[in-house]
């Protein structure tokens, strides 16, 4: 059985990994090598780094420090960000990174993905639609010139799949950031209509919203972006709730908090009471001086 | 990590074919994490003193073996590995190169080491197509390749076609996607085949990667 995947979403901004606060404030993180090591111990099923300056500012994907980053990394990267040709995405995977995130704002044309997909397979090329709400409808938002387009999110991931895309990631502007759970009408619009896999990005607040987006909707990964890095062990924690609600993803770090009691707001409660007498096996006084 | 002091157990010469397409670099990276050497080459000048080849793949299987007569690898290594029996694995596109051909992009001719053939996997349509993400093999044969790994283990799959085999012997495990079963990992005599991505599917993967070594 195909296990739904955690996506852990990574912002670049000037070769730093930053937190977005709405794309306008940033906050460092450190390093992506580090951010990513992380993420991958923690046993996160895919990573995807996003160069959020590289379009706007025209300048190519940072292909040296990618290069560094991705050395230790043993799980599937994407990167997105300043690509501009099929030359790019060859240099992009030639660092280590394995998929190509086109972003819908530079797709004044769909050509750069029939070319990408006809080298390099549609597997290896994921568009990320940015959407908005516009009062009751739902329209593809311009990222470059921060307005919204009159484009239908749906006829937009029919066309780019049309076209060669293999994933379809669909990032709700409108609760970026909010913590308030994915848009589960938005994504389900989307996956009711489109073939190929769908990613849900944007609101993720705590996991009880994964489990939400996994049961509502067919998406086949969720994306979750700053919060991964508030605590120790995010990702294990998420993928034990998860799995306690019998939700189908991979766990198989050597650590697990499946005992645990784990809230919907993703914290870990204490340890049983039975359990935890059950650890001491000797009483050892303390010794007096 | 360029000229580390790293100790590397092997004396043997792994190349990994660098081709234009594949991941090339991921697999190496892998292969250091297991503290075995390797090289990546993109040219036939020194592919006659190696001791095993590994042909990673991310791409569509016209343009792989369009690369592959490009660079002058395609004949060196079919040579390699056909007639010297050198040891051969196959990454995900890399392993459906084995068969005879496949219709990605308009029919074209592969390897044809094992009598397979590589189409689009025909599913349900309520089954998304790529068939991307983490899955669990099962294990159909016991397998030098696989040896290390339990059964249901999860890999990273990323693939739209897949291999058909003939010759259902050669499968050492398979993978189970909607209706269907399709071909996970193929070992046959010195040719081996995994339609998962060893070198992304962290410890998992990297068991599968230190089998294949201790082959060499």
């Amino acid at each position: 059985m195909l296990k739904k995947r955690i996506i852990g979403s990574i912002n670049l901004k000037d070769g730093w990994a930053v937190q977005s606060l709405s794309f306008k404030k940033f906050l460092p993180i450190g390093k992506l090598k580090y951010s990513l090591e992380f993420l991958d111990r923690w046993g996160i099923d895919e990573i995807l780094i996003l160069d959020i300056n590289a379009s706007r500012s025209k300048s190519p994907p940072n292909f040296d420090l990618l290069n560094r980053a991705t050395k230790n990394i043993n799980v599937p990267v994407t990167v997105g960000g300043g690509i501009k040709s099929v030359k790019d995405m060859i240099k992009i995977l030639k660092t280590g990174a394995d998929k190509i995130c086109i972003n819908s704002s530079v797709l004044e044309n769909f050509d750069i993905i029939t070319k990408g997909a006809k080298t390099l397979g549609r597997q290896c090329i994921v568009t990320s639609i940015d959407v908005i709400k516009v009062g009751k409808d739902f329209k593809v938002y311009d990222h470059t010139n921060k307005t919204s387009t009159s484009l239908s999110p749906i006829d937009f991931s029919i066309k780019a799949i049309d076209k060669g895309a293999g994933e379809i990631l669909i990032r709700s502007i409108h609760n970026d950031g909010m913590k308030d759970g994915y848009d589960l009408e938005l994504i389900s619009n989307i996956t009711d209509k489109v073939e190929a896999p769908v990613i849900a990005a944007g609101g993720y607040g705590n996991p009880r919203h994964i489990l939400d987006c996994f049961n509502v909707t067919d998406v086949s990964a969720c994306a979750i972006g700053n919060s991964l890095n508030y605590s120790e062990q995010s990702v294990a924690i998420i993928k034990s709730y998860l799995f306690n609600n019998d939700c189908e993803v991979r766990h198989e770090t050597a650590f697990t908090y499946q005992i645990n009691n784990i809230n919907n707001e993703g914290r870990i409660s204490k340890y049983d009471d039975i359990y935890l007498e059950n650890l001491i096996f000797e009483e050892i006084p303390e010794e007096k001086i | 990590m360029k000229g580390s002091s790293k100790y590397f157990m092997n004396k043997k010469n792994i190349f990994i074919i660098d081709y234009e397409m594949g991941n090339a670099q991921s697999v190496k990276n892998a292969l250091n994490k297991i503290n075995v050497k390797s090289k990546i080459i993109s040219t036939s000048n020194t592919l006659s003193n190696c001791d095993a080849i590994i042909l990673p793949g991310v791409g569509s299987f016209k343009q792989a073996v369009y690369n592959l007569n490009k660079k002058e690898l395609f004949k060196p290594i079919d040579d390699l590995v056909r007639n010297k029996k050198t040891p051969f694995l196959g990454i995900c596109l890399g392993m459906q190169l084995i068969g005879k051909d496949s219709t990605e992009n308009g029919l074209t001719k592969g390897f044809g080491w094992i009598g397979g053939r590589v189409r689009r996997i025909d599913l349900d349509s309520k089954y998304r197509l790529p068939h991307v993400g983490w899955n669990e093999i099962n294990k159909e044969k016991e397998a030098s390749l696989l040896s290390r790994v339990k059964n249901l283990s999860n890999y990273y799959f990323d693939h739209t076609y897949s291999l058909i085999c003939d010759n259902t012997k050669l499968v050492s495990s398979t993978v189970k996607y909607g209706n269907k079963k399709i071909i996970s990992s193929i070992e046959y005599e010195n040719i081996f085949g995994t339609q998962f991505h060893p070198e992304k599917s962290q410890l998992n993967g990297l068991r599968v990667l230190k089998a294949f070594c201790k082959l060499i």
